[in-house]
């Protein structure tokens, strides 16, 4: 063995040494970026309506018709496919759609996709929520038109539509309160989209102002969804706190009845993988709202 | 004669016409006192299970009132099945038509209710809350099974 084959051999030894660690801290980075990418998925409980589970579709792959009193809505497929995904979509672009509801092709989202409350992710986990979703196993699945009742199938009155009723806006903490209740408030506004059913919308949609959580018999899929202030009467304010961190987790009410329908749905493909934690800081900002005297369900005899 | 049987004809006709909505009104009302039966027993198994959950989490004393309400889920549990006669699922109703496609596996699942009520009431006559919590589970994990497969999400 000549001595310039072992100077190389040498180098190229050092060289795989040097790099070698690097290579573990990126790949250990990836893998903190992917799980608090899955983490941000599910405390925004991404997956019910993004997978056509009825029809037996892939996961992410969209297609799961919801039926609301605008008409019937189709969700598109946001797994990493080129052709009919996100999978040619940059960071930017996403930034755009789940920020400000802007397609790649500049036009408007529908607020059935939840934008007005995922205006407010944070940077860290809009990006991690993104990688997250490029790793994920791409499906050929196109999407589907919606079928709408006008004037709500032109897509250009979504511009007024937003004018009205849409600001971008980031997460605002409020320094008054504790580091808990900030937190349940970034989940249930910025990701869990507490309000986008259980409040009331006026008749173009917008959320009626005052009646954050308060409860409509126009929820999605034509079900109730109750009133969850903590009023006594017809909200959760004879809950506890703890009733309520059961209930996200297990999707199990107070008197061991559980939940059916689109809200079970977000439970066991959604809430129901955040930390205790998490769920107590949910359940410490829903019970701190004010208390609104609604009563949505039906009077029992 | 034949005027009188026309008569007749016309009476038998109006009485018809004047019952059949009269017998469609009393099936209805059956119905109807059947589902307000219905929910004011599942109403009152999920008061009694709630009042459980707070002793059994320490949010309220143990009281021989926990013993009632383990009594009453019993005693409601003994026959969940028959509180579902067929018709009943009318339009306020959350049961899904399937109860009375697939009658015999609801029957199970109703009836699958009854043992672990029974425990419940062991458990409450105990006072000890991780006993009493434990039955819950077990009793909660009943109505699921059922309610998963019977129950329609709450409609307008």
């Amino acid at each position: 063995m000549g001595a310039l084959m072992v100077t190389r051999l040498v180098a190229a030894m050092g060289a795989f040494v040097f790099v070698l660690p690097i290579l573990t801290a990126a790949a250990q980075t990836d893998g903190a970026l992917l799980a608090r990418g899955e983490y941000v998925l599910r405390a925004g409980a991404c997956i019910p309506c993004h997978t056509d589970f009825k029809g037996g579709g892939k996961e992410l792959a969209g297609g799961r018709a919801l039926k609301t009193p605008f008409g019937l809505f189709y969700s598109p497929n946001i797994t990493p496919d080129p052709e009919t995904g996100i999978g040619r979509w940059t960071e930017a672009q996403f930034r755009a759609a789940v920020k400000q509801g802007i397609r790649p092709d500049g036009k408007h989202y529908y607020p059935v996709f939840p934008y007005p409350t995922y205006t407010r992710i944070g940077d860290d986990d809009l990006r991690a929520l993104f990688a997250y979703l490029k790793s994920r196993p791409p499906v050929r699945q196109a999407n589907k038109d919606h079928d709408l009742m006008p004037p709500f199938s032109w897509r250009s009155s979504l511009s007024f539509w937003k004018a009205l009723n849409f600001q971008p806006a980031d997460f605002q903490p409020d320094s008054r309160r504790t580091a808990a209740y900030n937190r349940g408030a970034y989940l249930a506004t910025a990701l869990a989209h507490c309000g986008e059913c259980h409040t009331p919308r006026d008749w173009l949609g917008g959320l009626k102002e005052g009646m954050a959580l308060a409860g409509t018999r126009d929820g999605p899929e034509g079900e109730v969804a109750p009133n969850v202030t903590p009023h006594p009467e017809t909200g959760i304010g004879k809950w506890s706190q703890g009733d309520l961190v059961t209930l996200l987790k297990s999707g199990q009410k107070p008197d061991f009845d559980n939940l059916q329908g689109v809200m079970q749905e977000s439970v066991d493909h959604g809430f129901k993988f955040l930390t205790d934690a998490d769920l107590a800081a949910i359940a410490t900002y829903v019970m701190e709202q004010p208390p609104i005297a609604n009563k949505v369900s039906r009077p029992s005899p | 004669m034949r005027k009188f049987l026309m008569a007749m004809g016309a009476v038998a006709v109006i009485a018809g016409v004047a019952v059949a909505p009269m017998a469609v009104s009393v099936a209805q009302d059956a119905n109807k006192a059947a589902y307000d039966k219905r929910s004011k027993a599942m109403k009152s198994i999920g008061d009694s299970m709630g009042a459980l959950g707070k002793v059994a989490k320490g949010e309220a004393p143990y009281t021989p009132d926990a013993v009632k309400a383990a009594e009453t889920v019993s005693a409601l549990s003994k026959d969940i099945a028959g509180l579902f006669p067929a018709g009943s699922g009318i339009a306020e109703s959350r049961s899904k038509p399937n109860i009375w496609t697939a009658w015999p596996d609801f029957q199970a699942k109703a009836k699958a209710m009854t043992d672990p009520a029974d425990k419940l009431v062991v458990a409450a006559k105990t006072g000890n809350k991780d006993e009493i919590g434990k039955a819950l589970g077990a009793a909660g994990a009943a109505c699921k099974a059922c309610h998963d497969d019977y129950r329609a999400p709450p409609k307008t």
